[in-house]
């Protein structure tokens, strides 16, 4: 199963694309993910069509679409 | 400056200007001290500490003085023109690119927005350039220009929050960005946002 990580930045997003069945592409996703979440990035596991996602801590190698935002801060 | 005068006489003019002990006083709109000036040869004593004079000159003479700005010429050589035009052009080149740089990251994160917005969500980001959402409790609208405001069941604006990313990103992906976390975890949207409430207007 293709699973993708949407990665938001300055160029809008970047994309992160793995194969739940290869070890090598999902250990990459994963490894970026946990750099990403060592810089305080939120993790949301989203849904088709903008239904409710949820929050994740841990990289789940069989979602279907991570999305990862920047942390927030209050203005 | 060129400056035409009715006399021909400059004394006071050459003394003006080639003696720093030479004052000049005149009230704004008090142009006597310039037409005596031109107007006679008479070594004419004034103080000024201020531009008042040169105000004077200018508000009263009009018919008499034509200021021709003067500019000087240029002492660049050609090569230094080449070279400062390859850097104009280089310059140009770069804010060109760095524009379309910006047009394809909106792009991108429009994109990335929009797909993960429901049909409805995506009629209102087309009208009125925010989203709504719809929590338990309460209902909160997104603009694109960063403002999240909490609405009353009229859907009047009641509160204003103020949160945001550290760093610049494109707009739809910080109204993505406060979606998600609104629609996961409200209670730390509203740890973190800074809220201002709104009167109700009777």
């Amino acid at each position: 199963m293709l699973g993708t990580m949407r990665v938001i930045d300055r160029t809008g997003d970047t994309k992160i694309i793995w194969d739940s069945a290869k070890d090598a592409e999902v250990e990459n996703a994963r490894r970026t993910f946990n750099d990403l979440r060592k810089k305080k990035y939120n993790a949301y596991m989203v849904k088709k069509d903008g239904e409710k996602g949820a929050v994740i801590t841990e990289f789940d190698p069989e979602a279907e679409k991570i999305i990862m935002a920047p942390q927030m801060v209050g203005g | 400056m060129v400056v035409y005068g009715s006399n021909t006489s400059a004394s006071t003019w050459y003394q003006w200007c080639t003696s720093d002990s030479t004052t000049a006083t005149a009230p704004t709109a008090n142009t006597v001290i310039w037409n005596g000036w031109v107007a006679s040869s008479t070594t004419v004593s004034i103080t000024a500490s201020t531009d008042a004079t040169w105000y004077a000159w200018n508000d009263g003479v009009v018919s008499r003085v034509q200021v021709i700005p003067y500019n000087a010429p240029s002492t660049e050589t050609e090569a230094q023109r080449q070279a400062r035009l390859q850097r104009e052009e280089q310059y140009r080149q770069e804010a060109e690119a760095r524009k379309k740089e910006q047009e394809e990251a909106n792009a991108r994160a429009n994109e990335l927005l929009e797909s993960n917005l429901s049909d409805e969500q995506r009629r209102q980001l087309r009208e009125i350039d925010a989203i709504i959402i719809n929590l338990v409790s309460r209902q909160y609208r997104i603009r694109r220009d960063g403002a999240v405001h909490e609405l009353d069941k009229d859907g009047k604006p009641v509160a204003s929050y103020c949160i945001h990313p550290r760093e610049n990103f494109p707009p739809a992906d910080i109204m993505l960005a406060k979606k998600l976390m609104l629609e996961t975890d409200e209670g730390a949207f509203l740890r973190i946002a800074n809220k201002t409430p709104i009167p109700v207007a009777n």
